[in-house]
């Protein structure tokens, strides 16, 4: 009705080009009205809680419930981005790496450590050392030659930008240097297991995963990475972008850009999958004998669908770092929790499906924190939610697991293909019965 | 053992030698290095960490030989094991400490054995359509017990319970006064290693399993009832992961942190030793045991730096799926 209304007003329009604009937008914003509803409630999001509750949304001390939801709702989103990553593995590419907790810690890990220990001195040598890795590993993985000298540099470029001559690196250019260190980790442990198939690379993952773990705990190396202490990092975070300072504004905007990001890797993952390499994926899970018969090097595009994922992944580590309130990057960060939450998001939501893993993990971060100081009376005892929680999420687990192999979205989208089938059914039927 | 020899595949002859080559290179460089002294000691706990190693990493192995199933719940059911063997051996105070070790023991491998048989009859099996899924439950269920238990008994480590008289007299090996309850882990390392042998070499329940593990269907044609095989063989894995569990007990106490420790460490075995293979799993258990000892030792002594020990292991694992990617005693396809 509206896309009728709209769609009249619009072919009224005199001017062609005027015309031409004006449909693409109706087009764009009539296809996606879905997703732009969603974007427009996240953005308000702030507003709307503060209308609920009514407090502040950027009041002068940060208390009160809108400050709250906010940091709730970024690092639901953040977790959600994991998610997403975590899927284009598992749903996508039919990669299951019990390893992606690394890549969330390392771009938090990297970062900051960057920013610490960075000294003008080490730059010749990080450079040699990048040289070395990408030449080491494009003999390995036999990349053609054009697109190794591309590479090269592309990161040499990169890295020369990046690094300063003066002593202290900026929290972007560390950024920039955590995300290719991303790369190169996810290069390193792709072409070690991506050779290696289903249960061997699982278990492969999981143990490089673990041995980070272990390392980052360890007391052995207190002086870099602070062991179970963390890195202190209150001092490095540059004030505009630290969510719990007090001044006005720096939270919203804080979590506008969360929400900024989020929206980017959500549009950078659709794009993808939709790209020739993000097909070839597909073709790859489905069937990975018929796909390399056809020619396709499948290794290569596994190794890069890992490196997209993994640098969404340190990504969104780094941004959940930032939104943490104790201002550390612990060893917490690299533990199985990363590896597990996503997984279950995943599989909750629908595996192989784009927006899946963004309502589990939406739904069941804000739930828990909804419900957190809820009480279940089960006979004459009480458990608070907030101890229950994870007992529920696991029996919730095991039952989609069991029940549902599609998830929640999966399983809907499945039910609407099976009406629109039906629907035509009865139509052909109805047709038939009226040419008789 | 002539007989032995000759049958065997020359892929795997090869392999044995580059076991034997590797032991008596890291014999050498531990002699050389520390002294006969601290070398036998080193040899000793490594030895004794490979026995432990081998209880978690046998059912890892012989689940995924028969069922197929990567079973990443066994590092929880050592810790499940460990658990409920210290909270039954604190509960039963009144009697004699005997009888306490062998009530932990059995409510130990009981409560996981049970746990075990529930779960193979009523998660797993309506998955064997789906074995990626099987992974992944198995993979969810080892963070919930890891929750359960954390919830349950607490987040603090346990103390180490005192084994019974019987097993708490001294030793002395290489100028070292040692509990004998280091040697009885290993004794039970050695006697489990031999019954599972003669359980899968020498009884009617073994020669199906083994057929099993070559081709489950055919042994279901045959009318056995392969389904029941399977569970009884995940209920055996689940329950020396439990004995392994409650045998640590004692000589190191149980922190949260176990499950996920052995479950690395039985990986890497299982990895090295060939999925599947009962004999692959028990020499490479003693290969990782003995490579984990040797580099904490090396590590302490010249880098003061004992996590070093985690990575070599890893180092191993790797070298080895890319020397046979099939693991040194693994069917060849892999």
């Amino acid at each position: 009705m509206i896309e009728r209304a709209v769609y009249t007003h619009i072919q009224k329009i005199e001017d062609p080009t005027l015309r031409n604009i004006a449909d693409k937008l109706a087009h764009l914003i009539l296809d996606n009205w879905f997703y732009a509803l969603v974007l427009l409630l996240l953005w308000r999001f702030p507003y709307i809680v503060a209308d609920l509750s009514d407090t502040e949304v950027t009041p002068r001390r940060p208390t009160g419930d809108s400050v709250f939801w906010q940091s709730v709702m970024a690092q639901a989103l953040l977790i959600a981005c994991l998610s997403m990553s975590y899927n284009l593995l598992f749903g996508f590419s039919g990669v299951i790496s019990f390893g992606h907790a690394l890549f969330f810690g390392a771009g938090g890990y990297i970062t900051f450590l960057m920013m610490r220990e960075y000294d003008g001195a080490y730059q010749i040598r990080a450079l040699i050392v990048l040289c070395f890795i990408t030449l080491c590993l494009a003999l390995f993985v036999r990349v053609p030659i054009r697109r190794l000298l591309i590479f090269l540099i592309g990161g040499i470029v990169l890295i020369l930008l990046l690094m300063p001559n003066n002593d202290k690196l900026s929290f972007y250019q560390a950024v920039g240097l955590s995300v290719i260190g991303s790369i190169i980790l996810s290069l390193i442990s792709g072409t070690v297991t991506l050779r290696l198939r289903g249960v061997y690379f699982a278990m492969f993952t999981l143990a490089l995963a673990e041995m980070f773990y272990v390392l980052a705990k360890s007391g052995t190396f207190r002086e870099i990475t602070g062991a179970e202490d963390g890195l202190v990092i209150r001092d490095l975070i540059p004030e505009s972008l630290n969510p719990t300072q007090t001044f006005e504004g720096h939270r919203l905007m804080m979590y506008r850009i969360t929400v900024i990001f989020f929206v980017i890797v959500f549009l950078a993952i659709r794009r993808y999958l939709n790209s020739p390499i993000g097909r070839i994926m597909l073709a790859i899970r489905e069937n990975e004998v018929r796909a390399r018969t056809i020619g396709y090097n499948t290794f290569y595009y596994k190794l890069i669908t890992m490196i997209f994922a993994g640098v969404i992944a340190s990504l969104s580590g780094v941004l959940f770092v930032l939104w943490g309130t104790a201002k550390r990057v612990d060893p917490s960060l690299l533990s199985l929790t990363y590896t597990v939450d996503p997984l279950l998001y995943t599989l909750i939501g629908g595996v192989g499906t784009i927006t899946g893993p963004i309502i589990a993990a939406l739904g069941l971060v804000l739930g828990e924190t909804y419900l957190r100081d809820e009480v279940i009376s089960i006979g004459s005892k009480t458990y608070p939610i907030a101890e229950v929680w994870d007992l529920f999420l696991g029996i919730l687990f095991v039952l989609v697991v069991m029940l549902l192999p599609n998830g929640i979205v999966g399983t809907w989208n499945k039910w609407r293909a099976e009406q629109r089938i039906r629907k035509m059914e009865r139509d052909l039927q109805r047709s038939k019965d009226r040419v008789a | 053992m002539q007989n032995y020899l000759a049958n065997l595949p020359p892929q795997h002859r090869r392999s044995w030698l580059l076991v034997v080559i590797y032991i008596a290179v890291l014999l050498v460089v531990s002699l050389a290095d520390f002294g006969l002294n601290t070398a036998g000691q080193t040899v000793f706990r490594g030895i004794l960490l490979g026995m432990l190693v081998f209880l978690v990493a046998s059912g890892l192995s012989l689940i995924f030989g028969l069922l197929d199933v990567l079973n990443f719940a066994q590092g929880a059911f050592l810790l499940i094991g460990a658990y409920v063997g210290n909270a039954t051996y604190d509960a039963l105070d009144a009697l004699s400490d005997e009888m306490r070790f062998l009530a932990a023991i059995l409510s130990a491998v009981g409560t996981v054995g049970v746990l075990g048989a529930i779960i193979e009859a009523g998660l797993i099996r309506p998955l064997y359509k789906r074995p990626i899924f099987q992974i992944v439950l198995t993979f969810g269920l080892a963070a919930i017990f890891l929750d359960l238990v954390e919830r349950v008994y607490g987040p603090d480590p346990k103390q180490p319970i005192d084994p019974p008289a019987l097993l708490n007299g001294k030793f002395t090996l290489f100028a070292q006064s040692l509990s004998t309850y280091r040697l009885f882990i290993i004794f039970l390392g050695l006697i489990m290693m031999v019954s599972v042998y003669i359980l899968l070499n020498r009884t009617r329940i073994g020669i199906i399993i083994r057929a099993g593990v070559q081709d489950a269907e055919m042994v279901q044609a045959l009318g056995i009832n392969v389904r029941r095989v399977f569970t009884l063989v995940f209920v055996l894995g689940a329950a020396l992961a439990a004995l392994g569990g409650i045998a640590i007990v004692p000589y190191q106490g149980a922190t949260l942190e176990m499950g996920n420790q052995f479950l690395i460490l039985a990986i890497v075995v299982v990895v090295i030793g060939g999925m599947g293979s009962y004999e692959g799993t028990a020499i490479a258990s003693i290969v990782v045991g003995l490579t984990r000892a040797v580099a904490e030792q090396l590590s302490l002594t010249h880098f003061d730096a004992p996590v070093l020990a985690e990575t070599s292991i890893l180092l191993l694992m790797i070298a080895v799926l890319l020397i046979q990617p099939s693991g040194l005693f693994g069917r060849e396809e892999a």
